[in-house]
């Protein structure tokens, strides 16, 4: 009889160890698929945020760029609060591209030395920021493209 | 840099030029029905044409289109909305097309703005 209770007891240590992996498996499992949906469904409106972030820099660009300093301040601060945001739903090579070009805009934009700048080399500084941002712009559409391609076949 | 880096640091560099003033752009007609009013430059010697489209296609579960719009509920068709870059010779003939490269939006509505001289006209309405 002890014996039959020593073999359920071993059982069930083992289908203990068992469901503990299961839990752990299925718990990576709705993190992935929830981050998944997640990014799906927040990817084609924050690209369509630093779309249209990117978008007003011409304009703004385009006039007196001491009059228009404040606003531009503004826009950069706010493609790189989407930049941010868009790097945690990217993987690979886009996070790295992300993350270059907020790397590349710490040293370039927001500096003392960008704060000492002439006004025509802070807008020089800035078209170069404009240009970063359309070509992550077009990696991202290329992506998604890719992405309903797969999910058409 | 790859061949999409290459057209996109091109686009970006078009819109720079415009907005700083180094391109003068032309108003130009429509290439086609679909087609909104062009505008013309010249970057060395070389014509360069800007428009918009929008056309109606039929929809289908398959289509994949940078950016459409189902015209209505219970329409067959979508409306498909694009920009594009000609590259053209001296006797206006396409040698090459740029179509929805990020940024050629920006560059129709900076080329729109110079051929409009729209900064001119309102500096002239707020000074009157």
């Amino acid at each position: 009889m002890s014996e039959w209770f020593s073999d359920i007891s071993s059982i069930a240590d083992w289908l203990s160890i068992f469901s503990f992996f299961i839990s752990g498996y299925v718990a990576f499992e709705l993190r992935r698929i929830k981050r998944r949906i997640f990014s799906k469904v927040r990817l084609p409106q924050l690209i369509a945020d630093l779309r249209s972030s990117s978008g007003s820099f011409p304009r703004l660009l385009g006039g007196d760029f001491l009059a228009n300093e404040q606003a531009i301040n503004t826009q950069i601060a706010v493609a790189k609060a989407q930049l941010d945001i868009l790097k945690t739903l990217v993987t690979g090579q886009l996070r790295t591209d992300i993350n270059d070009i907020i790397v590349e805009t710490k040293r370039s934009i927001g500096t003392y030395r960008y704060a000492a700048m002439t006004p025509k080399e802070k807008s020089d500084q800035v078209w170069v920021f404009y240009g970063s941002l359309n070509g992550l712009l077009e990696k991202l559409k290329h992506e998604s493209e890719r992405d309903r391609i797969g999910a058409a076949q | 840099m790859n061949e999409f880096e290459k057209n996109v640091k091109f686009v970006s560099k078009l819109v720079e030029l415009s907005q700083k003033g180094e391109l003068e752009w032309k108003p130009s007609d429509a290439p086609d029905e679909f087609s909104s009013t062009s505008f013309i430059t010249e970057v060395g010697g070389q014509p360069i044409r800007v428009y918009t489209f929008a056309r109606q296609v039929p929809a289908s579960p398959s289509s994949i289109f940078s950016s459409f719009s189902l015209d209505n509920e219970n329409s067959r068709t979508i409306t498909i909305y694009g920009d594009v870059i000609d590259i053209m010779d001296a006797r206006h003939r396409v040698l090459y097309s740029f179509r929805d490269v990020t940024g050629t939006h920006d560059l129709f509505e900076s080329a729109s703005r110079s051929a409009a001289n729209v900064d001119r006209l309102i500096e002239a309405v707020l000074s009157a």
